[in-house]
This record gives C-alpha cells, sequence and structure tokens, in this order.
C-alpha cells in the first residue's frame, strides 16, 4: 500500500497533475462561496472540463473542487450570514456572531483550520479503513435511516437557546414543507395544488438562501441609518494558541464522525454539520457559549461538513456506490475515463485509487493555505459598506435561487422564504430548525414508512436493529441532556435574575 | 392583553386547522400498498404537533409569564421598502433579463436612498458586470434572459 501511497503523493506534485489541483481547489473555493453554487454543482460545472484530460488529472481537479467547494460555503456564512453551501449553514450559528463581534478573521482562520483537519483526518481514515467502513455502511438499511434522521432531528431542540418550543415550532413548519410534492412511497401529489413546480417538493437551496440570506438583508435594511455598536471594531487577528487547543479535541471528534456519516450513503455534508454542532454542544463545558461565537461550535461543524468529503468517497471507491450527489457526480467522471469504480478498481488501477487519495491529502494542505493566505481578502467584504452589501446579498441571492433550476419559480421561493425566516426573527423563532427538518423530513418519512413496509406493519424495527436502536437511544439521550440543560439555565437566570 | 406572543401561535393554529382539512383530500394511491401507514400519516402527525406546540406556547405565556418579545413594529418603513425592492427585482429580471434589471434596480436602489458618492455606483455596475461575466462566461450557468431575447 505504502509505495503505491509515495506513488500517488509524486503524481500529486507531478507538473501536469499540481496546477490542475490547485485550479480545483481554488475553483472550488470561489464557488462555494457564491450562494446558490454548491460543491455538487461545482463539480458539475467543471465536468466537461475533464472529458480531455488523462483521468488521475480529471479526478484530482473534481476532487479539488470537492474539497474547495464545501470550505469555500463557509465564507460567505461566516462573513454575510449567507452560507454558499447547505453544508455550511451550521457554520452561520457561531462564524457570523464572531464577525458581528469584529472578529471575521479569528473565525476564518478557525473554519480554515477545522476544515483542514476534518478533510485531512477524513483522508487518512478513507486510506486507512476504506473497505471496512464499506462494510458498516452497507449494514444501513430503511429502519436505520430513519434511526439517523430522528437523531438529526433531536438537534432542533439544541439549536433552539431560547425556547425549545420556538425551535420546536420552526421545526413542524420544515417539516410540513419538506411534505410539498410527490409522496415518496405512493407517489400521492401532497399540497401541490395542481402547481407542476411543486410536484418535485421544494428545493433546500432556495429555502436556504431565503432564510438565512435574504431575511439577513431585510434586518440590515433596517439597521441601515443607525449608528454600528462600538465594540464591532473589526480587527485581522487570526486564530490564537489558546483557540487552537480548545477547538483540536472538538475538531478531531468531529472529523471522525463527519467521515462516518459521509460514509453512509445518503447523509451529506450538511447533516454532518448539524449532527457535529449537537454533539459539541451536548458535551461542552459552557453550551450557553454556542450561538454567540463559539470556538468549539464553529470547528465541530467545519471539520464535520469537511470530514464528510473522504468518507463519501469510501462507498463510491469501494462498492461503486454513490453515497452522496457529488459521489454521484464523480462515479460519471470515472466512467467517462473508462474505469469501473467497484472493489476491481483497487486491484486494476491502483495508481488512479492511490493518486487520488494522495491528491486529496495535497488538496487539504492546499485549501488550508487559500484559506489562510486569502484571510485579508476575504475579510475585505466586511469592509464594503452596508448600503452596498444589502443589495450585493440581495442580487447574489436571486441569481443564486435562480441558478439551481433555471427557475423563476425558485426565486419565488427564495424570497417567500426570506420574508418568513424575517417575520419569525421577529417572534423570536430561529430559523436553522426549518432547514434541518427540511433536510432530514424526507429521509424520515421515507425510510420510516419503508421499514414499516418491511416489517409488515410492526414498529419492531425501533428496537429489534442494534444500530437503529443504538441511534433511537442517542436521540432520547440528546433530547433529556438538552432539556436538562435548559432546566439548569433557567434555575440559574431565577437564583441570579 | 392580547399580544404578539399568543396572536402568532393563534394564527398558526388557524393555518394547521386550514392544512388538516387538506389533508383528507389527498388522492388515493393508484395501486393499494400493504402499508400500515399512507401518504397522509406523517402531515397528520405534523399538524397536530404543530398545534399542541401552539397551545402550549400560549399556555406557557399565561402560566410561566416568559419574557415576551420586544414590542417593536413586526415590519418597519426600511425592511417594508426591502421587500418591494426584491419584489421588484425580481419582476424586472423575468422582464428584461438579469443584466438590464440589475443595472437599473442597483441604480435605482442609490439613487433612492440619496448616494452622492460617484465611486459607490462604478462598485454597483463593476459587480453587475462581474457577476454577469462569472456565471455566463467562465461557468457557463444561464443567467435570466427576460421575455425580449
Amino acid at each position: 500500500m505504502f509505495e503505491y501511497l509515495i506513488g500517488g503523493l509524486a503524481t500529486a506534485f507531478s507538473p501536469t497533475v499540481l496546477p490542475v489541483l490547485l485550479f480545483g481547489v481554488v475553483g472550488g473555493v470561489v464557488l462555494g462561496a457564491l450562494p446558490g453554487l454548491t460543491a455538487t454543482m461545482g463539480v458539475a460545472i467543471l465536468l466537461p472540463f475533464t472529458f480531455g484530460m488523462e483521468p488521475t488529472a480529471a479526478l484530482v481537479m473534481l476532487i479539488g473542487v470537492y474539497i474547495g467547494g464545501i470550505y469555500g460555503g463557509s465564507i460567505a456564512a461566516i462573513l454575510l450570514k449567507t452560507p454558499g453551501t447547505p453544508a455550511s449553514a451550521a457554520s452561520v450559528l457561531d462564524g457570523y456572531s464572531m464577525t458581528l463581534k469584529g472578529q471575521a478573521a479569528r473565525a476564518l482562520s478557525i473554519s480554515a483550520v477545522a476544515s483542514f483537519i476534518g478533510g485531512l483526518t477524513s483522508t487518512i481514515v478513507l486510506i486507512a479503513i476504506a473497505p471496512m467502513l464499506a462494510k458498516f455502511a452497507l449494514r444501513f438499511n430503511a429502519p436505520e435511516y430513519f434511526a439517523l434522521a430522528l437523531f438529526g432531528l433531536t438537534i432542533i431542540a439544541s439549536v433552539a437557546s431560547k425556547n425549545i418550543l420556538k425551535g420546536l415550532l420552526a421545526g413542524t413548519i420544515g417539516l410540513l414543507v419538506s411534505t410539498v410534492g410527490l409522496d415518496p412511497v405512493t407517489s400521492v401529489p401532497r399540497f401541490t395544488f395542481g402547481i407542476m413546480d411543486l410536484y418535485s417538493g421544494i428545493n433546500v437551496i432556495p429555502v436556504l438562501i431565503g432564510l438565512f440570506a435574504i431575511s439577513e438583508a431585510l434586518t440590515q435594511l433596517e439597521h441601515l441609518f443607525l449608528k454600528a455598536k462600538a465594540n464591532s471594531e473589526f480587527n485581522y487577528k487570526l486564530l490564537s494558541l489558546k483557540d487552537l487547543k480548545t477547538m483540536l479535541p472538538t475538531a478531531f471528534k468531529s472529523a471522525l464522525m463527519g467521515t462516518s456519516i459521509g460514509s453512509v450513503p445518503g447523509a451529506g455534508a450538511d447533516i454532518s454539520a448539524f449532527v457535529c454542532y449537537n454533539e459539541a454542544k451536548r458535551v461542552a463545558k459552557n453550551p450557553d457559549e454556542f450561538g454567540q461565537g463559539s470556538v468549539q461550535g464553529l470547528a465541530a461543524a467545519e471539520a464535520g461538513n469537511n470530514g464528510v468529503t473522504g468518507g463519501s468517497l469510501v462507498p463510491l471507491l469501494t462498492l461503486g456506490v454513490p453515497g452522496d450527489a457529488v459521489a454521484a457526480v464523480l462515479l460519471g467522471a470515472l466512467i467517462i475515463q473508462g474505469l469501473t469504480p467497484g472493489p476491481l478498481l483497487f486491484s486494476q488501477n491502483p495508481e488512479i485509487v492511490y493518486g487520488i487519495f494522495s491528491s486529496m491529502l495535497v488538496g487539504n494542505i492546499i485549501m488550508l493555505l487559500v484559506g489562510l493566505l486569502g484571510i485579508r481578502f476575504f475579510c475585505k467584504i466586511t469592509e464594503v459598506p452596508k448600503i452596498l452589501m444589502i443589495p450585493i446579498i440581495i442580487f447574489l441571492s436571486i441569481v443564486g435561487a435562480y441558478a439551481i433550476n433555471n427557475s423563476m419559480f425558485d426565486v419565488g421561493i427564495a424570497i417567500g422564504f426570506g420574508v418568513l425566516g424575517f417575520l419569525l426573527s421577529k417572534m423570536d423563532v430561529p430559523s436553522s430548525p426549518i432547514l434541518l427538518a427540511i433536510i432530514l423530513g424526507p429521509m424520515a418519512e421515507q425510510n420510516l414508512r419503508k421499514s414499516l413496509l418491511m416489517f409488515e406493519g410492526s414498529w419492531s424495527f425501533l428496537y429489534e436493529r442494534p444500530i437503529a436502536l443504538a441511534f433511537i437511544l442517542l436521540a432520547v439521550f440528546s433530547v433529556y441532556s438538552t432539556m436538562r440543560r435548559h432546566k439548569k439555565a433557567r434555575q440559574a437566570e431565577s437564583e441570579n435574575p | 392583553m392580547l399580544n404578539r406572543e399568543v396572536i402568532f401561535p393563534v394564527i398558526l393554529i388557524a393555518f394547521s386547522a386550514v392544512v388538516l382539512a387538506l389533508i383528507p383530500q389527498f388522492q388515493m394511491p393508484l395501486y393499494s400498498q400493504d402499508a400500515s401507514v399512507g401518504a397522509k400519516f406523517f402531515p397528520t402527525v405534523i399538524i397536530l404537533g404543530q398545534i399542541a406546540i401552539c397551545i402550549a406556547l400560549i399556555v406557557q405565556h399565561f402560566v410561566k409569564k416568559v419574557e415576551t418579545t420586544e414590542a417593536k413594529a413586526i415590519v418597519s418603513k426600511m425592511s417594508l421598502l426591502g421587500l418591494v425592492f426584491l419584489v421588484l427585482y425580481a419582476v424586472l429580471i423575468s422582464v428584461v433579463g438579469y443584466l438590464i434589471a440589475s443595472l437599473i434596480s442597483f441604480t435605482g436602489y442609490l439613487v433612492f436612498l440619496k448616494v452622492k458618492k460617484p465611486l459607490y455606483y462604478i462598485v454597483a455596475w463593476v459587480f453587475v458586470f462581474a457577476i454577469y461575466y462569472l456565471f455566463a462566461k467562465v461557468f457557463f450557468i444561464s443567467l435570466p434572459e427576460g421575455m425580449f431575447y
């Protein structure tokens, strides 16, 4: 294995591959930072450019875009509260809070380092135990997916910092939105009112753009002529040694969690970021700091979403099964290059497999360098006057919402959810649970109903399947610990008003 | 006194009641499935949960005297203007396309807010053209072209 890996590293640093990898990572960062352009879209856009390339260079470039795209999404999330990709929605919670405190450079550097840890750990795990992880992922069936989604949904209680009921209410709004469209099992239209665009359901990206970007633009417009708070002075200080010490354990744990989640087909970087954020908050000494600019919170979300990059390649490379949308595009790229993904790829084309692995290692280093060296440039965004920034956010949002499907309907959805997010913020109802529920709702419903079909109407799958039972127990424990934390916080408040 | 902490859940309960009335109107599946739960199950559970949470919020407000949200106006003049700007831009973009709509809207916005610095206008136009170039010419992603093209 090691000689292949060394050969792969030589390939990654070769004059034909390194520039392509660099282009892929930088291009991915730019694409990811633009709202509406996801890492999946980035890989798909650049796919035609690889047709004439040699196989290793072609795949390396696409993987570079993937790594860069997942990281790039966080730049806009941290600086503008406009997540470039769904995977970076969890980074808004603490990243944007830091920007508001004038610590954008610190937030971006934490994000770059945590993303690097996530990506690198994930790649190392991919190289070391890819076949083993693939076997574990294959044991996932409908009951396990349902339990995983249920566990993910318990994050709603955790994200709602002020009032659990309002968080749950937002969750039900999101779940209801997720039921719009054709029923996943019987294809019965639900809440479509004869509108063709609604038959395929409501796309998560316009919702995300509306809830975070447009509602933020409306909020900023309200404060346009108000004087900025004195404490929001900007500084270029990067993360300190103390920050690094604080974030390292969380980042490594989230990286491993992200890799495991990524290796499960169907669970992507967006779900991973929220699950890791929730777990970090659950075990944190000061969970109240989460959402207020917590180093651990941001590190967990970032390492969690980049941890998926290696994990999602596990089922693709070892079994030929794409774990998520990006992996599906990469599968297409492999086939176009005349390669057959699956166990035979390791024995027939080891130089390509290890070329990919090595390039991922190098790609993550490039991402870290681009992330850290580019901070000064990225931070210039925060210095743009608000009066210019608001329409820029609005234009990017509208263009981003349109670009997904070339549809004005999606633009309408983004505006509608922008207004909804704005009004809900006035009621102290958080927006993140809506997004989380829209992502996890279909997964929960589809797999619950598939499980019931598999078990002939019996709910025994909830306790008969060990992995499903483990996730359900984790979900119960997560809700219990969140409620206990809220109770303690209330008691502390009443004792020290 | 009734405030938004009560009115908001009440509105949502009314909305939930409408949705609950819509659920029985779902079509029957063409092929009967041997399933214990159908297309109506999940939306019904969600709506019932939503109603229960709204009732709990009202009870919480009256019983526990939870801190109420500050009594500022929900929608200010500026946010309403922003909303009008958003809708006008969306309409304009579908009629005349991205480039013209964005140039008109950005310029109109700056004129409306009485911005006098020429640099701001230059930044606005450069931004509009840069986005157009990036999307349409570099990434080959089609932007709205309007009705006349």
